[in-house]
């Protein structure tokens, strides 16, 4: 026994002391080589037992197996303790800031026009309103004659017109309403009837913060038998609900297009700027599409009757979302477009 | 037109404050655009009527003198400077707080009367000119009003007014005169409309007829009727101070009495004269005929302007004189010796009227009013009332003879109106009664045929309603009049229609979305085009604007000559513009481009997609570097996008375009169509466009893809087998020749991995150590994939065999180890 301990109990101080000493995880690795591993001196006692009377052999062998079982232990404990150590200093040192702006990803954006032509034919779909659309260079004959809009009209000034030059071949305009599509869709198809029709237009105006040379218009048609104004209020009655929220309030004044008959506008109630009080603001002109209209696209004014309202999609975008100028829409300023698009609702 | 409330008055009985009347006029369809307050400063105690009762000189004093004043409570003193005050006269009185706008400071602004000694003498007041109240311009001496002005009574009773501003649409034309507006507010109101016209019906006109005076030539349906009347003994001077102040509150400038007559009665009655200077027509007669071509006439406003043979003449017998229904010229026009007056009123073809005023670029209050279709029947009390005017403010004057020309009078238009009708249309049902009341307000005169619940009216329409002619115009009068918050609201009823979108519609919106999930702004621009964009595209030989068919317009704007036929000048210009604001444009619009056909035929409108790419990606920041765009990525953005629209399969091949650099652009195809190009633009377009750096473009037409959704139509698209067994990756090095493209090895090896092949892609090029010149490496990602079990090595092997095959025999091309 005494030799056996006089073996071994000096070099597992040792050892146990190195161990204690080892500052970081790469030291207990070398203290492992030093002691443990294939050439370790605690490991190396077993090649003495060879040198020991046979009577010791069992008891000196397994006094080596229970010490580096024991410092196995210990080094598992010492290196377990190095590596909270290591990385709790890893996780101190990585602390980022949480508050710094994200990577950019490039975000596109729709323009602002797409977005609530959009928003209004989806109310109408919805209402049962197919989307059509028509040319956006148009005969004179469906821009304005067929619409109940004769050459030498007084009627014809309120649409200033660009006109293409045909060499006198033909009569043919840029659109400046959508409302040919009216004549277009009746020519082609029986009733009933019920189509909103979204596109570009075109009128020779000075463009100023409500005016534009080129804007969208939104046409809405619905012939049948016994359709009546009541249903165009009540069209549109919804339609303003949907777009400005439910409860507001809706009227429809008199007024003239040549292609309607009774012909009115249609107003929303809505608050003014500072929020303050209500104001009615005109969102479109409507009307009972015109007998003569019915007639000139074969129709029997007789057996169907039905409306027709249209609406500019840029301008309701300014009542909706409190934009202020017009011209912004079409200017491009990549800078307005991402902040409108940022606001939008 | 400006409706002055205190003029309206006189025709309608209302208790309506003016800004009520506004509003239910506004409703009815009779548009108040703006209100003014004329005398709203006035204060009602400080701003009064008073009679000067004493005028007397101050010592030492040569330029103002003392005035006293009286009121009914009391005798007030003040100090003027005013050269035409008289002892008798009524003018207008501030006391001190009085409010007045100040002559003699920059902008005249409204400034408080205070007390404030002249000569010694502190006044009580001031007495005011026409300018310091507001009224006029008018500044030479005090504002004298008339001696039957009550003196004491507040000016804003006097002299205030409202002036109501209608916008008179083109079916209104008989609401363009304070008759009509009076008629239609006390149809909108159920008030009392003063009528003048009968009285002029009760009392003929008792002077000789000369229907040698005017001689119609033109025919009647260009000059339904011309009516005229001879005036002698006039005396020209200024007009009343009442009818200067009711022209000046319409608008109008005051000239002289009997030219002030003929704006008053227009405004009044809605019917345009015009006064010539009798003893200044050659002939004393007119003669109404077409003009001659090239007919040469000097206008009032001393414009000469050559007429054609469509506009109507009112001539003597040297020549022109005047523009029928349009305008007149100097030649006859009442001067301050004219004596003798001939007073036209005739009715013109309201085409005509509108077809001269355009071609000679005049507007006048009368042509406003004729060419929207004026009646005839108004000629007569125009002539009546104007005498009546004439003779009161120029005493002596007497008529002396008319001439009436209505050769096919107008019949009354009637209509039939069956009741049931109304709700047919309107979706409401409004009790018989009322329908009938509200028609018979309007003037018109309705007979019942008796029917108690569903009678059928003929309804005969007033004269002055030429708007009216249809069952439905009967009956927007009788919903405006009940008004329009009695509809109820429905939901239209019947079959509803299936709602399907278009292929074009789908294909458009669909690749704005896709636009927009790679990142890019969706962007819209106008769609016309210039001659020097179009030569900006073809800087480098290419078609210029001298060579590129567009369609044109006749009334260009400005540079916008026509519509576009390429989106790609909008962009670059866009481009340009916003890279001086920002680092990246990152841009792409989806709109029609037009193509012109033959000249009587809609131009090819073609939907088509332009991206354009300029400056560095993404913006500074601390967790990324910034890099310049480059081709990729605009041909990645094609690749990215044109899937959505099912384009799955692009080609693109090596192409000329004088629009981008040589060796970097590519035409796009698929299914052997051409859709377009993509590239890197030409350094000198960018710099034609003033666009710094690299900029890339895209544009391809999307018409094939239309046609190609289209064409599936009706097939049933499934998705090919999706396999569940595992995916083999290999990459594959090809030392190839350099001048083969990647695209030519990229088929070769699809084809020979043939049904395994699920994906082959480029990673890498290489150049350089172990690549012998001329050659170059390209590194391919294989996916290999079989849709009915996991492959195995062998099969795998067998794949890399087939392909290295391949490649050696069609591009002597080899697989590296």
């Amino acid at each position: 026994m005494t030799v056996t301990h006089a073996q071994i109990d000096p070099l597992v101080a040792e050892a146990r002391a190195n161990l204690d000493a080892a500052a970081d995880l790469e030291a207990t690795r070398q203290w492992y080589r030093d002691y443990l591993g294939d050439h370790g001196t605690v490991s190396s006692l077993t090649r003495l037992i060879g040198t020991l009377p046979r009577e010791e052999r069992a008891a000196f062998g397994q006094a080596v197996n229970a010490a580096k079982a024991a410092l196995g232990e210990l080094l598992a404990v010492k290196q377990s303790a190095l590596e909270t150590v290591a990385l709790n200093a890893r996780i101190a040192a990585e602390t980022l800031d949480v508050t710094m702006p994200g990577r950019l990803v490039a975000r596109g954006f729709l323009h602002p026009t797409t977005r609530i032509v959009r928003e209004i034919c989806e109310v109408f779909n919805k209402l049962g309103f197919q989307t059509v659309e028509g040319p956006e260079v148009e005969f004179a004959k469906y821009n304005f004659d067929m619409l109940n809009i004769p050459a030498d009209h007084p009627a014809r000034d309120v649409w200033d017109t660009f006109i293409v030059d045909t060499q006198g071949e033909a009569e043919i305009v840029l659109r400046t309403h959508t409302s040919p599509m009216q004549v277009r869709t009746m020519l082609s198809q029986q009733p009933p009837v019920r189509v909103v029709v979204p596109g570009r237009c075109y009128r020779y105006e000075a463009t100023d913060a409500t005016h534009l040379a080129m804007f969208y218009q939104i046409e809405g048609l619905c012939v049948g038998e016994g359709i009546t104004m009541a249903d165009l209020k009540g069209t549109l009655a919804e339609f303003a609900r949907q777009m400005f929220g439910p409860g507001r309030r809706t009227r429809f004044r008199c007024d003239f297009f040549p292609f309607v008959e009774p012909g009115v506008d249609f107003a929303v109630e809505l608050p003014t700027a500072d929020g303050k009080g209500m104001r009615w603001l005109e969102l479109l002109g409507a009307g009972m599409v015109h007998p003569h209209v019915l007639e000139m696209a074969g129709y029997d004014p007789e057996k169907y009757s039905g409306f027709a309202f249209g609406m500019g999609p840029e301008r309701l975008a300014l009542l909706r979302y409190g934009l202020t100028d017009l011209r912004d829409f079409y200017a491009n300023d990549l800078r307005w477009l991402r902040q409108v698009n940022e606001a939008w609702l | 037109m400006k409706v002055s409330w205190r003029w309206l008055k006189e025709y309608v009985d209302t208790d309506l404050a003016p800004r009520e009347m506004a509003r239910r006029l506004t409703l009815a369809g009779l548009e108040a655009e703006k209100i003014e307050e004329i005398g709203a400063e006035w204060d009602r105690e400080l701003m009064r009527v008073a009679s000067v009762t004493a005028v007397e000189a101050i010592p030492g004093a040569d330029r103002v003198r003392l005035v006293k004043l009286a009121l009914p409570e009391r005798e007030v003193t003040v100090v003027t400077g005013a050269p035409n005050i008289a002892v008798g006269q009524k003018i207008v009185l501030g006391l001190l707080g009085a409010k007045f706008y100040d002559v003699h400071t920059e902008g005249r602004p409204l400034k408080t009367l205070k007390s404030r000694p002249i000569m010694g003498i502190t006044g009580e007041g001031m007495v005011f000119s026409e300018l310091e109240l507001g009224l006029s311009e008018e500044h030479e001496g005090i504002l004298v009003l008339p001696e039957d002005a009550p003196a004491g009574m507040p000016l804003v009773d006097y002299l205030g007014d409202t002036v109501i501003e209608f916008e008179i649409t083109p079916n209104l034309v008989h609401d363009f005169s304070i008759i009509g507006v009076a008629r239609e507010a006390a149809a909108v109101t159920g008030t009392t409309f003063h009528d003048p016209f009968p009285r002029w019906e009760a009392t003929p006109l008792d002077v000789p007829a000369l229907p040698n005076l005017v001689t119609l030539e033109a025919s009647p349906d260009l000059v339904p009727r011309f009516t005229a009347l001879v005036i002698e003994g006039v005396q020209i001077a200024p007009s009343p101070q009442w009818m200067q102040q009711q022209l000046i509150a319409s608008g109008l400038r005051p000239v002289n009495n009997i030219v002030d007559v003929t704006n008053y009665v227009m405004l009044e009655y809605g019917q345009p004269s015009h006064a010539y200077d009798l003893d200044r027509l050659v002939g004393r007669r007119l003669i109404v005929r077409h003009a001659q071509q090239g007919e040469t006439l000097e206008l009032i406003n001393h414009e000469v302007k050559s007429l054609t043979a469509d506009m109507l003449a009112v001539c003597d017998e040297a020549g022109v004189t005047n523009v029928g229904g349009v305008i007149g010229g100097t030649r006859s026009e009442i001067t301050d010796e004219t004596h003798t007056v001939l007073l036209e009123a005739a009715n013109w073809e309201m085409r005509n009227i509108r077809h001269t005023r355009n071609a000679l670029h005049v507007r006048t209050d009368a042509s406003a009013r004729f060419e929207r279709g004026l009646e005839p029947e108004l000629t007569m009390p125009t002539v009546r009332r104007l005498a009546e005017l004439i003779v009161a403010v120029s005493p002596g004057a007497r008529v002396t003879g008319y001439c009436d020309h209505y050769r096919q009078p107008r019949l009354p238009v009637v209509v039939t109106l069956p009741y049931a009708r109304i709700g047919r249309l309107l979706g409401v049902t409004y009790p018989v009664s009322d329908v009938i009341s509200v028609l018979t307000r309007l003037q018109f005169q309705v007979a019942n045929d008796g029917d108690v619940t569903n009678p059928t009216f003929t309804v005969t329409v007033p004269t002055h309603r030429s708007d009216v002619s249809r069952p439905e115009d009967l009956i927007e009068e009788v919903a405006r009049i009940i008004g329009y918050e009695s509809l109820p609201e429905t939901l239209p009823t019947g079959t509803a229609v299936p709602v399907m979108h278009s292929d074009r519609l789908l294909t458009r919106e669909t690749v704005r979305d896709a636009l927009v999930a790679v990142g890019l702004a969706e962007v819209q621009t106008y769609s016309f085009t210039s001659a020097a964009t179009l030569d900006k595209l073809a800087t480098i030989g290419g078609a210029g604007a001298a060579d590129t068919p567009i369609v044109r317009l006749i009334n260009p704007m400005g540079e916008w000559e026509g519509l576009r036929p390429t989106l790609r000048g909008s962009l670059l210009a866009l481009a340009a513009e916003n890279l001086k604001f920002v680092p990246d444009v990152a841009v792409g619009e989806v709109a029609n481009v037009y193509l012109p056909r033959s000249l009587d035929e809609l131009p090819d409108e073609r939907l088509t997609l332009c991206v354009v790419l300029a400056g560095t990606q993404g913006e500074r920041e601390y967790a990324s570097a910034m890099r310049p765009y480059d081709f990729w990525d605009v041909k990645g953005v094609v690749e990215a996008i044109m899937p959505a629209v099912g384009m799955t399969a692009l080609q693109f091949a090596a192409t000329e375009d004088p629009m981008f650099q040589p060796g970097r652009v590519a035409a796009v195809t698929a299914n052997g169509v051409r859709l377009g190009v993509c590239g890197e633009v030409h350094p000198r377009v960018a710099a034609a466009f003033e666009l710094p750096g690299r900029v890339y473009l895209a544009e391809l037409d999307l018409e094939p893809v239309i046609a190609a959704i289209a064409a599936r139509q009706g097939t049933l698209r499934q998705l090919p087998p999706i396999s569940r067994y595992p995916a083999v990756e290999q990459d594959l090095a090809v030392l190839v020749d350099e001048a083969i493209p990647a695209a030519d090895v990229e088929a070769v090896v699809r084809a020979a991995a043939g049904q395994l092949a699920r994906r082959v892609r480029l990673f890498d090029v290489y150049r350089g150590e172990q690549v012998p010149t001329g050659k170059k490496s390209l590194a391919f990602a294989v996916t290999l994939q079989a849709p009915n079990r996991a492959l195995s090595e062998d099969e795998v092997t067998k794949v890399r065999d087939r392909i290295a095959g391949a490649l050696s025999k069609r591009l002597k091309a080899a697989l590296r180890a």
